[in-house]
């Protein structure tokens, strides 16, 4: 039997709002091996994000009541990666990226040549002294990703990583992550509302629909995993078929 | 021809005072009014009153106001960023802000000469009480207002509770700790001169209102640009120290 990293089962996630409770998240299910890409897909507010926030622990019990069973790999073998408020502004790129293993207490000279290897592999190394500001997009996601590499993750979780960024620059990170993905046999779920990302990532596309969240449809993709899959016939096919399932899923909830 | 921009608003603040000095003169005398005399006599009676009482006065004043900026700031910003995140903390100690706050401490200046003495603590006291409410309510509300993906973000590296103060808490507040001092600054140097003028007998709130009370005007005069002095400089060191604390704040 394969490995298995994550499994969920009848996930049921409520925000606690002054007393009451916002359901967000019902009967979830989710199974992924190791070294096996997911992604997810749905409209806004669905519970993507809330699904990736569970998986990365980041929940008090303060914040949501969680029902059901959620076994994810220890929080130091996993990363994540946001659109937006990944990076913190007041750092540089180099403390940025360097942030994870200050924290993890492994900033020492060996873990720096790593991440120096790293940064200068993406392309951001001539940027290390600067702010995030001073960035494109594309370059904040590529140190994002660097500081994800950094910490070696057994899992990346990533929440619409590449949403804000053009297309070109689009598509060269969706190359870089598969290709860090078949070299370290990292295992990636990654959030999107995009649906020819999701079906070029995901060997495993999960369909959701709101109001409250819940997986409508899990769509096995295992042809994905190399670039040249988006030239391919049966990619456009995929891409067909999630965009069909979306739609009834959203006329079905309205 | 191109001109370093500091050097150039170096240049520009020289003509703003050359301005000042000449519209203060000017005015002078027109009024002819032995209690305005001309800014050349005032810097006149600056430059020879700096051996004659003014640096000893100045230096007095300048410790009473810096160890209040400090003494404040180091416990307003710490105090202020827990109430904003803990909420705990907030529930319990957040009413008892709000009804102190509004109050005008000045008014306790009786009661601080009282308890505190003639010397350095009440001045230093009083003007410590003022600027710690106005820090104290800044830094709990950025602390209040900080992006929680960022603190998501960081969750999700391992940080600890420390670690989130340290790399997130902190830094997010700053620029807006930063603007409270500014403003405070200013507070902190009129509560400066009330509390001198009281049954003290050192500082530049002395020394200028012992020169009134000699009808001694061109020392007077040279009191104010002491203490003008006094609050330029070290609205320059809060301005360069922003820059270096938070260079983030000036990349363009
Ligand atoms: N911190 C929160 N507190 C209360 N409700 C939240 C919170 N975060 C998200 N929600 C609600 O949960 C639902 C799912 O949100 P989210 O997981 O962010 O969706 P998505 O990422 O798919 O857009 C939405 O209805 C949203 O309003
Ligand atoms: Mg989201």
């Amino acid at each position: 039997m394969a490995n298995e990293l994550v499994k969920i089962e009848k996930l049921q996630v409520s925000y606690k709002k002054s007393g009451s409770l916002a359901p967000a998240l019902e009967s979830v299910d989710l199974y992924l091996e190791q070294g096996q890409t997911c992604t997810v897909i749905g409209p806004s507010g669905c519970g993507k994000s809330t699904l990736l926030f569970i998986l990365a622990g980041l929940y008090t019990d303060a914040e949501v009541e969680i029902r059901g069973r959620v076994l994810s790999p220890e929080k130091r073998r996993m990363a994540l990666i946001l659109q937006d408020y990944g990076l913190l502004p007041w750092k540089t790129v180099w403390d940025n990226a360097m942030l994870g293993l200050k924290i993890r207490g492994m900033s020492n000279k060996a873990k720096q040549g790593i991440l120096e290897k790293v940064l200068r592999d993406l392309g951001i190394w001539e940027f290390k002294d600067r702010f995030p500001a001073q960035l494109s997009g594309g370059q904040r996601q590529r140190v994002a990703i660097a500081r994800a590499l950094a910490l070696e993750p057994e899992l990346l979780l990533m929440d619409e990583p590449l949403s804000s960024l053009d297309a070109l620059t689009r598509e060269a990170l969706q190359e870089l992550l598969l290709d860090i993905c078949q070299k370290t046999k990292m295992s990636l779920i990654l959030v999107t509302h995009n649906i020819e990302e999701a079906v070029l990532l995901g060997r495993q596309v999960l369909i959701m629909s709101p109001g409250p969240g819940r997986i409508l449809n899990v769509l096995e993709n295992s042809s994905a995993g190399n670039i040249g899959y988006r030239n391919q016939q049966a990619y456009f096919e995929q891409c067909l078929k999630v965009r069909k399932l979306l739609e009834r899923g959203i006329n079905d909830a309205c | 021809m191109h001109v370093n921009p500091s050097v150039k608003s170096f240049i520009n603040y020289i003509i703003a005072i050359l301005f000042l000095i000449l519209l203060w003169q000017f005015i002078s005398l027109c009024m002819a009014d032995p209690a305005l005399p001309g800014s050349v006599q005032a810097i006149r009676a600056f430059v020879t009153g700096l051996d004659n009482g003014i640096s000893r006065n100045l230096l007095f004043s300048a410790f009473r106001v810096v160890i209040s900026i400090l003494l404040s700031t180091l416990l307003a910003v710490p105090l202020g960023l827990l109430l904003g995140r803990e909420t705990h903390l907030d529930r319990f100690l957040g009413p008892v802000v709000y009804l102190i706050y509004p109050i005008p401490k000045i008014v306790f200046l009786p009661v601080v000469l009282s308890l505190f003495g003639l010397g350095n603590w009440a001045k230093i006291f009083l003007i410590s009480l003022i600027i710690f409410f106005q820090i104290l309510v800044t830094a709990r509300d950025a602390a209040r207002s900080v992006e929680r993906l960022y603190l998501y973000s960081v969750k999700s590296l391992g940080a600890s509770r420390k670690d989130l103060y340290r790399h997130v808490i902190l830094p997010a507040c700053l620029p807006e700790i930063f603007t409270s001092l500014r403003t405070g600054l200013g507070a902190a140097i009129a509560v400066l001169f009330m509390t001198e003028t009281f049954a003290s007998s050192e500082g530049i709130g002395f020394y200028l209102m012992d020169s009134w009370s000699r009808l001694s005007y061109n020392e007077m005069y040279a009191g104010v640009i002491a203490m003008s002095l006094l609050g330029f400089v070290l609205y320059i060191i809060l301005d360069w120290l922003e820059k270096k604390i938070c260079p983030w704040k000036f990349l363009y």
